[in-house]
């Protein structure tokens, strides 16, 4: 069973969460009867193809030894080659995953939200390594990792603020904030994934016409398809962080109206933002910060643009090996980098002023070409 | 025009219209699954990024 892709699912989980809101109303936690829950859903996640059940196990216990042992080196050497090994170990489950269907291999390596697990483990290796992690617990990284409600496709939350609501049981009052606002996320999740997205699939998407491949029907299908995937994706996150809310935890959010961005970088800042942020944490600051020290190249913002190039790259590969996913990447490399140059220049020749009606104007822009990269990344055009 | 717009937020904020205002939200969902899907469970696919 998927995680909030059924009304049975929800079902469950709403008898499961009565004991989590009682308690959290009394101003209390139980470890316990979370961990409960937490097995609970990972079962009805995972046991129903036994290759996935055995595949997640096997991955959790790789990545605990993993986090583990690099955390018991930390304390005591911190050598370069040894963390690259270690990140380079972390990541093989998922690149064994992501290269097996390319080998017309069967993929019984990979499970549900593996992709998710992994960007957790290494962010926890390379904040080991930054100096900002110093100790984990077996018991403190399996709460992080096994945190039922976000397992299937995130938010990516980050182990220092995670931590911190462990720490925290909210007060009477707050917890009743969280579990109205975990409510009113979870409606929010019903109306975009089962209500719009159902809708925009089923009305526009699947119709023999769209299905046709004309230029016309290609046009109307860019539309559409961002528009589906975003209700579909942004509709999960919201169950993710509604059930996260009830369980007490302030998950990050995924979305804040994407489709309202001024420009490509208020874009990625809005869009994803979970995975998006850690991208540009764990993968373009690091990157930028590299080529500055050793000083490969001087221009500073040519640095940027490899760090840009960089960074979309993987995440494009990151979705899959396929070409359509490949070049989506590469079309958002292009256009973060095509965008810092003319913000850049714009400062000098002032061609683009800023008011009303250009920021409408830009909003519009920008949604255009987001959709057309929708279009891409969707495999319809190649 | 802004003492009309004053008094809209006015009622708005009333807890009882607040309520209201929600509930109907809240029905209006739960009406939208009946229509679509009846009594049925879903047949809903996964989610796209249940794949990566």
């Amino acid at each position: 069973m998927i995680p909030y892709s059924s009304f049975s699912f929800f079902m469950i989980l709403g008898i499961l969460f009565v004991p989590v809101v009682v308690l959290g109303y009394k101003e209390k936690r139980s470890i316990v009867y979370n961990s409960l829950v937490h097995a609970v859903i990972l079962l009805l996640a995972f046991a129903s193809d036994i290759h996935q059940l055995v595949s997640f196990i096997v991955y959790i216990v790789w990545q605990v030894i993993l986090v583990n042992w690099y955390a018991a080196y930390r304390k005591e050497k911190n050598e370069a080659g040894v963390f690259y090994a270690v990140v380079f170990l972390a990541l093989v489950p998922l690149l064994v995953t992501k290269l097996l269907p390319v080998w017309n291999v069967s993929n019984i390596v990979g499970f549900l939200g593996i992709s998710y697990l992994t960007f957790k483990t290494v962010q926890m290796i390379i904040d080991m390594r930054d100096g900002a992690l110093k100790t984990v617990t077996v018991k403190e990284q399996l709460m992080f990792l096994l945190f039922s409600p976000t397992i299937s496709s995130g938010p990516i939350d980050r182990f220092k603020r995670f931590q911190k609501d462990m720490e925290t049981i909210p007060t009477r009052e707050e917890y009743r904030l969280l579990l109205y606002k975990g409510i009113n996320k979870i409606f929010l999740g019903f109306l975009y994934k089962f209500i719009i997205a159902y809708v925009i699939n089923d009305r526009v998407i699947e119709t023999p016409f769209i299905q046709a491949h004309t230029p016309l029907s290609t046009f109307i299908y860019m539309y559409a398809y961002s528009l589906y995937l975003f209700f579909d994706f942004a509709g999960y996150s919201a169950f993710a962080v509604g059930a996260s809310y009830i369980m007490g935890v302030k998950t990050p959010e995924n979305f804040n109206l994407p489709f309202l961005s001024k420009n490509m970088k208020d874009f990625w800042n809005r869009w994803h933002m979970s995975l998006s942020f850690w991208f540009r944490d764990y993968v373009y600051m690091r990157f930028v910060f590299w080529m500055m020290k050793n000083k490969w190249i001087q221009n500073r913002y040519t640095v940027s643009y490899f760090g840009y190039f960089l960074l979309f790259f993987l995440m494009g590969v990151w979705h899959g090996l396929e070409l359509h996913y490949v070049a989506y990447g590469l079309y958002h490399a292009a256009l973060m980098i095509g965008y810092d140059f003319f913000e850049r220049k714009n400062k000098q020749w002032k061609i683009w002023k800023k008011n009303k009606g250009t920021e409408v104007l830009s909003v519009i822009i920008t949604f255009h070409v987001i959709c057309f990269g929708f279009l891409i990344f969707s495999g319809r055009l190649f | 025009m802004g003492t009309m717009m004053k008094k809209i937020k006015t009622f708005f904020q009333l807890p009882y219209v607040c309520w209201t205002v929600k509930m109907s939200y809240y029905l209006l969902i739960l009406l939208g699954l009946l229509m679509i899907y009846g009594f049925k469970t879903t047949n809903s696919s996964a989610f796209i990024y249940n794949e990566f």
